[in-house]
């Protein structure tokens, strides 16, 4: 009887240690995204290779070949570093002969004529993971696209990119409250800007002068300012001391050099604001994409929280706002009450090559 | 007194066999396709004026931005001066340099030699970081001891000028000026100088009655390259010349390129006055040489005595290594010192010593493959340059060939299109040319892409040379039944060999440097060491650049010493 007594019991708690698991597993299924993820890293796996064109520098390929390969050994990432602007006449001329060697492209204009010649796929069919679809996670609640579609150019990094480097050894900053004081004589010929007629942070400073001061004041900033087209040579020269601050130069140079101990510092916006750019963090899929699942992969990746703290490393900010900023230059970071003119739209980029390059041209004319 | 009488016409080889004739015409067309498909590629492109990525549209709107591009005029007239006085300063220091290495008896003249190599083939961007560093007129070292001593108040040297872009280039365009003529003196026979001497003739008329005569070939193709060189340089006035607004027709080239967006069409018309000058001195070349004949080795042996200087000997080395080292260890010494610093250049950071540029860039792990494809690319580029060159040499200097005079052009044209642009032309030579798809993306399209971008130099490089032997071997071969490919190979290829050694490794280092010719052609699998010292520089890791720089120069040196090794010069065997 106590053996019954022992073996009822027994039976008694077994069924009631399972009970509250065996009606959860039949009634929570698996999650229809984690089936087509799970189905996707055969075929990813299969391919074996992803084709990505990208920003130059390992400190792009850590992130966008090294940090990928952390998670999806299997995945060779066929990485090449190049300014997008070269993206284009290569692309074509591989188009033209048939061939489709490239999956996706990371960053820059490049993608812009890639557009205009209906060479990429629609993206967000693609969002697989349910924290990347749901737009909540992203700034201002919503996607952002650089193409007037809003279906191929996805920007996954914005921020703004500091206004003014300056010698510490040479200017106080509180000398500079308003871009318009720049037009004070004693800074003619003190001030080193890359040529905002070729590609490069030039443009994109420049472009922001013509919005938010106008025609007159690029016109007379034109006089104070002396150019250069070699990206280092701008920010050496202020590390130097040749000339004591320097607008539209390389973002990527002032902040190697900063870290090395040279006596550079930025001033991340002056009364009027600045503006906010996606620097290289544009995503694109281009059509016929040799690895069509690994390329699948690789959006749904990069565009994780994962794979956007990973971005954060390279100090751009994500477009996510769910993920922390931590690692995130504060020079680079969105500050509340600061008016920010949006520079990565389809819209800027078309104003920007009609009129902005156009007032360039005029005003620079050797 | 005329020209000496070593003189034969150019040996006659009939056209006995179809199949030679043949072969030399499929060569023709072969030379033809790849020279000239990228030139009719990139003028039909220049009249492709839609935006980069709307549809196709033709029109003479990039012509007329081209010559309407403001500064045009100005940027032409600074070429033209920048490349005449490097051009003339180092013809003559040049000349006067290579014949004291080649014909006296100064010591160590190998070794000096291989310094002027060197500086030929050091890469420009470090080279002139090294120079600013030394000649900047705020913080220029230099400046800044000579200051520092007392010696001067203001600062010398200005390195941003029109004499500081004439410096930075004057390393390379001596090194090439020497590294041509050394060899071309060894070849002349002593017994020239010495008959003229006889003859009553003092040591300048013999120097330009004899000397300079003899030496045209060499001279004219040395300055030819130089002055194409010179044209199509932007890198140095680039770095210099724009902050002073001294621009060039090759910085404008390079302005369009890197317009945003991009414009293709100006750049492409612009450089077809690259075309231009290059015909005319193909004409002039021709003109001036296709009326005389420069053999100097003929069967019977010739004398190659060096001038005894007496007290002289020392000095002159001196002065031979004082060049060699400003122009080769100074810019070197200051490439090897940034790969060791913080940040290139600055010396009051805090700890400005590292040797984390090396670690990182030792540890990278696309470093190996790179240098595996840069050895490949520039083996194979020296090895079928070298094999196609001289063949193609051989028959305009050697055979009747009817066409011999349009293959001559034709080894030329890989110049007309300057270097910024010469990549795009391939790319899309190679791609609408289905025969080259399956290569595509690997390091044999590379390997192609050299071969053609070095086809001026190795071919004028063998011409000069084959033109100094004599017929007699070959019409002993042609007596004993010998073809021409027969007699090539058997007895023109080994005279020829240390010339040919020296074009090999001046393709493999040509491979290894270069950066404008496959930037659009490399991909991830297919990178040079070049295409990532770009990708550093480009991603603002310019001390990383700068070791991959050393390392470039590294194969470059591991090859000139495996080449003189091996017994090459830019001679014939003696």
């Amino acid at each position: 009887m106590k053996s019954l007594k022992f073996l009822f019991s027994a039976g008694l708690c077994a069924i009631l240690l399972q009970w509250p698991v065996l009606p959860l597993q039949a009634q929570v299924p698996k999650p229809a995204w984690k089936a087509d993820w799970e189905k996707l890293i055969e075929p990813a796996n299969k391919e074996g290779a992803v084709s990505v064109w990208g920003p130059p520098g390992a400190w792009a390929r850590n992130v966008l070949v090294d940090e990928f390969r952390k998670g999806f050994p299997q995945i060779q990432v066929e990485y090449h570093g190049a300014l997008a602007a070269a993206a284009w006449p290569k692309v074509q001329a591989e188009r033209q002969a048939g061939l489709f060697t490239i999956d996706l492209l990371v960053g820059g204009t490049g993608s812009t004529a890639l557009y205009k010649a209906k060479a990429q796929q629609p993206i967000e069919p693609l969002f697989l993971l349910p924290e990347i679809k749901d737009k909540k996670a992203w700034w201002q609640g919503k996607f952002h696209f650089a193409d007037p579609e809003g279906k191929y150019i996805f920007i996954f990094s914005i921020g703004p990119i500091p206004a003014i480097a300056y010698n510490t050894q040479l200017l106080d900053p509180g000398e500079l409250k308003s871009y318009r004081d720049l037009l004070d004589p004693k800074w003619k010929g003190k001030i080193v800007m890359f040529d905002p007629r070729i590609a490069g942070a030039g443009g994109a400073r420049w472009h922001f002068f013509v919005e938010a001061m106008g025609k007159e004041y690029v016109e007379r900033l034109g006089q104070q300012v002396v150019l250069t087209r070699d990206l280092r040579q701008s920010v050496e020269w202020i590390a130097i001391g040749k000339y004591p601050m320097g607008i539209g130069i390389s973002y990527a140079h002032a902040e190697e050099f900063i870290k090395k101990g040279a006596p550079i510092a930025r001033i991340s916006h002056l009364a009027e604001g600045n503006y906010l750019t996606s620097a290289w963090g544009t995503l694109s899929l281009l059509d016929r994409a040799p690895h069509p699942n690994a390329a699948k992969l690789y959006i749904n990746w990069l565009l994780s929280k994962e794979g956007q703290l990973a971005w954060q490393m390279t100090g751009y900010s994500s477009a996510r706002i769910d993920i922390s900023k931590e690692t995130v230059d504060l020079m680079n970071r969105i500050v509340d009450g600061v008016k920010y003119y949006e520079q990565f739209s389809e819209h800027a980029s078309r104003q920007r090559d009609e009129v902005s390059n156009k007032l360039a041209s005029e005003i620079f004319k050797d | 007194m005329s020209i000496p009488e070593t003189l034969e016409r150019p040996l006659s080889f009939s056209l006995r066999l179809n199949w030679q004739s043949l072969l030399m015409t499929l060569m023709l067309l072969l030379v033809a396709f790849l020279v000239l498909t990228p030139l009719v590629l990139l003028v039909f492109n220049s009249f492709q004026v839609a935006r980069p990525g709307a549809p196709i549209v033709y029109g003479l709107q990039g012509w007329r931005k081209a010559f309407t591009t403001p500064g045009i005029l100005d940027a032409m007239a600074n070429t033209f001066k920048l490349a005449i006085t490097r051009q003339l300063i180092a013809l003559i220091s040049g000349t006067f340099l290579a014949w004291l290495v080649a014909r006296t008896d100064i010591p160590f003249k190998r070794t000096l030699e291989l310094l002027f190599w060197l500086s030929f083939f050091l890469p420009a961007l470090p080279i002139t970081m090294g120079w600013i560093l030394l000649l900047d007129p705020k913080y220029g070292l230099l400046n800044q001891w000579l200051i520092d001593l007392g010696l001067t108040t203001q600062p010398l040297f200005n390195i941003y000028s029109f004499w500081g872009i004439v410096w930075v280039h004057l390393g390379g365009t001596l090194g090439i000026k020497v590294m041509l003529l050394t060899p071309a003196f060894q070849n002349l026979d002593a017994a020239l100088e010495e008959s003229s001497r006889i003859a009553g003739a003092g040591a300048l008329r013999t120097l330009v009655r004899i000397i300079v005569p003899v030496m045209m070939p060499a001279v004219l193709v040395t300055t030819i390259l130089g002055l194409i060189r010179s044209l199509e340089a932007f890198e140095i006035e680039l770095i210099l010349g724009v902050p002073i607004s001294l621009h060039v027709y090759s910085t404008k080239i390079h302005e369009l390129v890197t317009w945003e967006p991009p414009q293709f069409p100006p750049a492409m018309a612009l450089s077809t006055l690259f075309l231009t000058v290059l015909l005319l001195l193909v004409i002039f070349q021709r003109f001036y040489l296709g009326k005389r004949s420069y053999t100097t080795i003929t069967g019977r042996g010739f004398s190659v005595r060096p001038t005894l200087l007496g007290r002289w000997r020392y000095p002159a080395f001196a002065l031979v290594l004082f060049v060699a080292l400003a122009i080769t260890v100074i810019p070197t010494a200051l490439l090897v010192m940034g790969t060791f610093m913080k940040l290139f250049g600055f010396f009051n950071v805090p700890e400005p010593w590292t040797l984390d540029n090396w670690r990182q860039a030792l540890k990278d792990p696309v470093l190996l493959r790179s240098l595996w494809n840069t050895v490949a690319t520039g083996l194979g580029a020296g090895v079928i340059g070298v094999l196609f060159y001289s063949l193609i040499a051989y028959v305009i200097v050697k055979s009747r060939f009817a066409g011999k005079a349009l293959l001559d052009f034709l080894s030329w044209m890989p110049w007309s299109i300057p270097g910024i642009l010469l990549g795009v032309a391939l790319l899309w030579t190679f791609l609408q040319t289905r025969i080259f798809l399956p290569i595509y993306g690997t390091i044999y399209i590379l390997i192609i892409a050299m071969v053609i971008k070095s086809m001026p130099f190795g071919v004028q490089l063998t011409k000069s040379v084959l033109v100094q032997l004599g017929n007699d071997l070959e019409e002993a071969s042609r007596i004993c039944g010998g073809g021409w490919l027969y007699t090539y190979r058997r007895v023109v290829f080994p005279l020829l060999l240390p010339a040919l050694i020296t074009v090999a490794l001046v393709g493999f280092i040509s491979a290894a440097r270069d950066i404008s010719t496959v930037v659009l052609l490399g991909t991830g699998r297919s990178r040079t060491l070049s295409l990532l010292m770009l990708d550093f520089t480009a991603g603002a890791e310019f001390e990383k650049a700068t070791v991959i720089a050393v390392i470039i120069v590294a194969l470059v040196v591991v090859a000139a010493l495996v080449t003189r090794a091996l017994g090459g010069q830019i001679s014939l065997r003696g």
